[in-house]
């Protein structure tokens, strides 16, 4: 370990030594800072086939509930009619609601970029 | 070669002279460059203007950007009457900076071990990782001291 006292330096003083000691608080990112026009779109941004496919999930999930329900009460109660076109509108559903997530999953927009920057910023895979 | 301040610091405007811990840096220069960062800036203005970073897995974090805190543990507190800028960690001082005039600034007390940096001071001396520095004068480089 070195002393200087009282002398004129010129030039950086190269030093040994080991600066970096355990932290008594918790440092673990920059914050990132979010524009108002960022957090709008994050917030606002989501694509016409994001919203789409949300209402086609609660489609599929309603016809799959009737269907079910049905099927049951066909099982309990042959009264109750069960229908090939129900099984089908539940599959036709479900396949344009993938058919909306890919497309949607593909699409680039400004909320994916954004969002894609905050995980980088904070290192989230 | 040197890495220019302006680079990752913005609104930066150096001090004709600096007093830290009874060390005198004159012409612009900052006490310390830790391999391609410094962990202390402190810049001319109304009152002393403050920059704090730190590294964390191969990045530099900053904690405090132009007297603003960007971590919950930092209080930053400024007097435009005693021209002072206070950095606090639960109520302990870490830095105390007052402009002396108008581009003359001193550091009376640092200690920047609550962020996991071994350097410590008061009005007599200056500790950094062991090594004392006390009423020297430093002029003619960037930084007074550096660590690989």
């Amino acid at each position: 370990m070195t002393t200087f006292n009282n002398k004129e330096i010129h030039q950086t003083v190269y030093i040994n030594g080991k600066i970096n000691i355990n932290p008594s608080i918790t440092i673990l990112h920059t914050p990132y800072l979010l524009e108002k026009y960022d957090f709008d779109k994050v917030i606002n941004g989501k694509h016409f086939f994001s919203d789409l496919s949300t209402v086609l999930k609660g489609i599929w999930i309603g016809l799959t509930i009737n269907t079910v329900a049905k099927f049951i009460g066909n099982l309990v109660d042959k009264n109750i009619s069960f229908d090939k076109w129900e099984v089908y509108a539940v599959l036709i559903s479900l396949f344009c609601y993938f058919i909306c997530l890919i497309i949607e999953r593909f699409i680039p927009t400004e909320r994916k970029r954004i969002i894609n920057d905050i995980k980088s910023h904070f290192n989230i895979k | 070669m040197e890495t220019a301040l302006s680079n990752y610091i913005q609104n930066y405007s150096p001090l004709e002279e600096l007093i830290i811990c009874s060390n005198k840096i004159i012409g612009g220069g900052q006490l310390i460059k830790i391999q391609d960062y410094s962990p202390l800036v402190v810049g001319r203005g109304e009152i002393p203007l403050i920059w704090l970073n730190v590294k964390n897995n191969n990045k530099i974090i900053e904690l405090i950007k132009e007297n603003k805190s960007f971590n919950s543990n930092l209080n930053v507190e400024k007097s435009i009457t005693n021209r002072t800028t206070i950095i606090k960690v639960n109520n302990s001082i870490i830095i105390h900076a007052k402009m002396r005039e108008e581009n003359s600034c001193i550091i009376s007390k640092i200690d920047l071990r609550p962020i996991g940096l071994d350097i410590v001071g008061d009005s007599q001396k200056l500790k950094i990782a062991g090594n004392t520095l006390s009423g020297n004068t430093f002029s003619g480089a960037q930084y007074l001291i550096g660590m690989e």
